[in-house]
This record gives C-alpha cells, structure tokens and sequence, in this order.
C-alpha cells in the first residue's frame, strides 16, 4: 500500500512536501502500524507521536484522507492506497506528523477545566445536598460529553479555529459545558465573560466539523449550544 | 423570515420573471396594504438577517479597524431600512413624472452594479469549479472541504453575501417606484440583458439554499446527537432539494427570456 505523508522540519525545509513511501500490510495493520513500518524499513527519521495505541490517549492524532482521525484506531485494509497522511491544522508542526498541542491546552486551560469540590459546593447550589439523579437530563448530557480525549482532533477541525486565534474551540468549550452543568461546581467560578467574549461560543458558526471529526463521538456542537441557552437563561 | 422569503420567491420568481415586474406591477401589488406590511416586515427581517450575518463574516477575517465595520453595519443599515421605508410608505404614485424623473444616471449605476455583482459571481463559480477539479485530478486530500459541514458553511457564506448584495440594490432600485417610476422601469428593462439573466436563477439557488440551510442547522440542533449521522446526508439534501426548487424559477426564464 502507498502511504503519502506530508514531512517537514521547521530547521531544515523552506515548505512541507509529501513523500510517498511502499508500505507492506497485513492483516488488521492500523495507520499507526503503517508508520511503524515506514520508521523501521524506509526512514528512520519520521516524527510521529503515539501513546496508548488503543485509541485512549489521543496522541496519535493526525489527518488521514484529509480527516481528523487516530492513527492506531483506522485499520488499513478499510482503506484504498494511497493514504494521505498529514499533521493536524492550526497548530505548529514540530517534525512532520507531531504538532505543538500548547495553543490548545493554552485554551483547554483558560476555561477553568478542573473540577474541585468544596464542602459547600457538594451542598449544591440551593444549599440542600446535591443530588444529580441518574435519569436527569443533565447527567444525560454530562456523561455523554465526559469523554473527551484531548487529542485535538475536533480543534484541527474547526474552520473557524483557523480564522479567529481568540476562538477557545469544540474541546474547551465542551469542558466549559460539562463544568458548568454540573450542579456540584461551586457558583463562584463563573465563566461567563469569557465563554461570551470575541473567543466564546457565539464565535462558533454551526459548520459542524468537530462532530463529524471527534474519534470518540462527542458532539461538541451540542455543548456549545447548551451553554448558549444557558447564557441566554442567567 | 423564512416564511416571508420563499413567500416573495414564489410571486416573484415563479409566477413572474422579476425582468417583467415592472412599475405598473410594484403599482398594483403596493395598492394593497397587505402587501406593503408583507414588502415591509421582510425589507427590515431580510436586512437585519443580511447585515447581522456579513458583520459577523467581516469580523472573521478583520483584526483591525472593527469599530469602524460596526459603524458603517449600523448607519448603512439604518438609512437603508428608513429608504425601503420611505419608498414602501409613499407607495403607488402613478408610472410617470416623479421628483427624480430626470435622474437618468440611476438607471446606468443600478444596471452596472448589477453587472459587478454578476461578473463576481460566475468568477467565484468558475474559481471554485477549478480548484475542485485541480485537487481531485491531483489526487490529494481536499483540505477543509473533505467534511461536508464545510461545503454548506462556505456555500451559505457565499450565498449570504451575494443575497445581501442584491438586496442592497434592490432596495434602491424599488424606492425609486414612488419617485421615479419610469426610471424604475428602465432598470428592471435592464435586468432582461442576457449576461444578467443567469443571475435570476442564481438569486433563487441563493436564498433557498441559505433558508433551507438555515432550518437544517435548526433541525440538527433539535436532534441533538440523534442527528450526527445524517449531518453529511443533510447537507446533499439540502443541495438537491434546492436544485429542484430552482427548476420551476429557471423554467420561468426560458419562457420569458427564450
């Protein structure tokens, strides 16, 4: 199978190009395996990031066919040579298929995505003890949304990531949803300025990428509309 | 809006060839006061919808001088909406004479900025049409346009701005019905050259796709995750429904224009 993938060295190369290389494949080999194989038989200089190699971790993120996908997740024999494999958009390529993730956790980080109970916020916000029952509509969100693997995959996506550098993007603002529905969060951490500044959820413009692109099947499109409504409601 | 929008496409553009609707016809419809608050309630829907969505692609793209694009969105848009106004509450005055009667250059203006709005039409046809074909004959990955979201966000910009721009100069050409009704009829005479005709019919491609891409965005939000399998889906549905909505427009004119 033929592997097209997009190298470049920011030290060395005035412009990326694509190399092609001869892959040999197997049974059940992943996109990742591919790139193994280029590393070990071909050259031993493609950069490439990986991790968990089960589809967990997120770091393995790229594009491949010009989508957002996990190269240990995307099995070569459901593909036609050749395979177009890129670095993610919108972020700085270190080598060839690794990019600097810092300007999307430097976004991740500024919504406030840690949760930190309190005494007082596990007494939920009308003061009585907090229940979010299993059948509730907000656990049925939450949960659905707590997957998020941070692999930028949705980020990569976005177009308006692309044309708008204060935009927080579909994982951030996913975060910032989930956060904010949960009754337990103590009602001090109000993010709300920032969620709808120049970078906040009325930047988004419902193109719908990020759902279409997360690996793990989250709809980031649905927590930024729930935390307009419930901008809209405060 | 949406509503209010088809309703106006259907009169104008499939009962009638908007090249034929002349004074007379601005004339008859305007002698009703339901149709003047019908023309009125979209003039300010259609205007405020247009301006709020070209701003809002305007500051996309610009970093600098915003407070000068909020200006500019905000008076021009005032003094359009007080021109339609005017134009819609002075309403029928005859098909002759007016206090603008010797304007002759509105007509040429009015014609020529169509003809500039054409022209930047089929050129983003034709560039869109080559890019397509150069990446597919290269066989590389299409960028941002493998996701079919980012073909219905680009088509609904584009369609957008285009919509908006033709409503700019509709309004002026509509308020010139009350105070110069025979130069309003040289411009809609105007609007039969044959290099404008195709634009009819991309008019109605325009708004119906924006309308009906607007109400699919609506839909997928109602369904929630329910609906992300038929996000792509949606988008070609979307593109055919509109298509076979534009079929009885273009049919109108092959008949007027044959």
């Amino acid at each position: 199978m033929i592997f097209r993938v997009r190298r470049f060295n920011p030290d060395a190369d005035a412009r990326p190009a694509w190399r092609s290389y001869t892959v040999e494949i197997q049974p059940q080999m992943s996109v990742l395996d591919g790139l193994f194989w280029i590393l070990e038989h071909a050259d031993g200089s493609l950069g490439f990031r990986y991790s968990c190699r089960a589809g967990m971790c997120g770091s393995c993120a790229v594009l491949i066919n010009g989508r957002e996908d996990l190269a240990c997740r995307r099995r070569l024999d459901r593909l036609r040579s050749p395979v177009h494999v890129e670095p993610l958009r919108s972020l700085p390529v270190i080598k060839d298929l690794v990019v600097d993730m810092a300007p999307f956790f430097a976004k991740y980080k500024a919504v406030d995505p840690f949760f930190a109970a309190t005494d007082a916020s596990m007494m939920g916000r009308d003061g009585t003890p907090a229940v979010v029952r299993p059948d509730s509509r907000v656990r049925d969100v939450v949960d659905r949304q707590l997957g998020c693997i941070s692999c930028g995959a949705c980020y990569s996506a976005c177009p308006v990531v692309a044309l708008n550098p204060a935009y927080l993007g579909p994982a951030a603002l996913n975060r910032a949803y989930v956060l904010s529905a949960d009754v337990r969060e103590p009602i001090e951490k109000n993010r709300l300025p920032l969620l709808l500044g120049d970078g906040g959820v009325h930047a988004c413009h419902d193109v719908g990428n990020c759902v279409t692109a997360c690996p793990v099947a989250i709809n980031p499109l649905l927590s930024i509309q729930l935390l307009r409504k419930g901008a809209a409601d405060r | 809006m949406v509503a209010f929008v088809l309703g106006h496409l259907f009169v104008m553009h499939y009962q009638h060839a908007p090249s034929a609707t002349g004074a007379a016809f601005v004339n008859r419809r305007w002698g009703s006061a339901s149709w003047r608050v019908f023309d009125w309630m979209l003039l300010v829907l259609a205007l405020t919808h247009g301006l709020v969505g070209v701003h809002g692609v305007l500051r996309d793209h610009l970093r600098r001088a915003r407070a000068v694009v909020d200006g500019v969105f905000a008076v021009g848009g005032l003094a359009f909406i007080a021109l339609g106004t005017i134009a819609i509450g002075a309403g029928a005055r005859g098909e002759r004479g007016g206090p603008l009667a010797g304007a002759d250059w509105i007509p040429t203006v009015l014609i020529a900025s169509l003809v500039v709005l054409a022209s930047l039409t089929y050129l983003a046809i034709l560039a869109t049409a080559s890019v397509l074909v150069t990446f597919l004959l290269r066989r590389r990955p299409l960028g941002w346009w493998n996701y079919p979201g980012q073909w219905a966000f680009a088509l609904s910009r584009v369609a957008g701005i285009g919509i908006l721009g033709f409503l700019l100069l509709h309004i002026l050409d509509i308020a010139l019905v009350p105070f110069a009704p025979g130069l309003y009829e040289r411009t809609v005479t105007g609007y039969a050259l044959p290099y404008l005709v195709p634009m009819e019919a991309l008019l109605v491609a325009a708004v119906v796709y924006h309308a009906l891409n607007g109400v699919r965005l609506m839909v997928l939000d109602a369904l929630d995750r329910r609906a992300t399998a038929a996000r792509g889906p949606s988008v070609v549905a979307v593109i055919v429904v509109t298509v076979l909505l534009v079929l009885p427009s273009v049919v109108m004119l092959l008949r007027t224009h044959p």
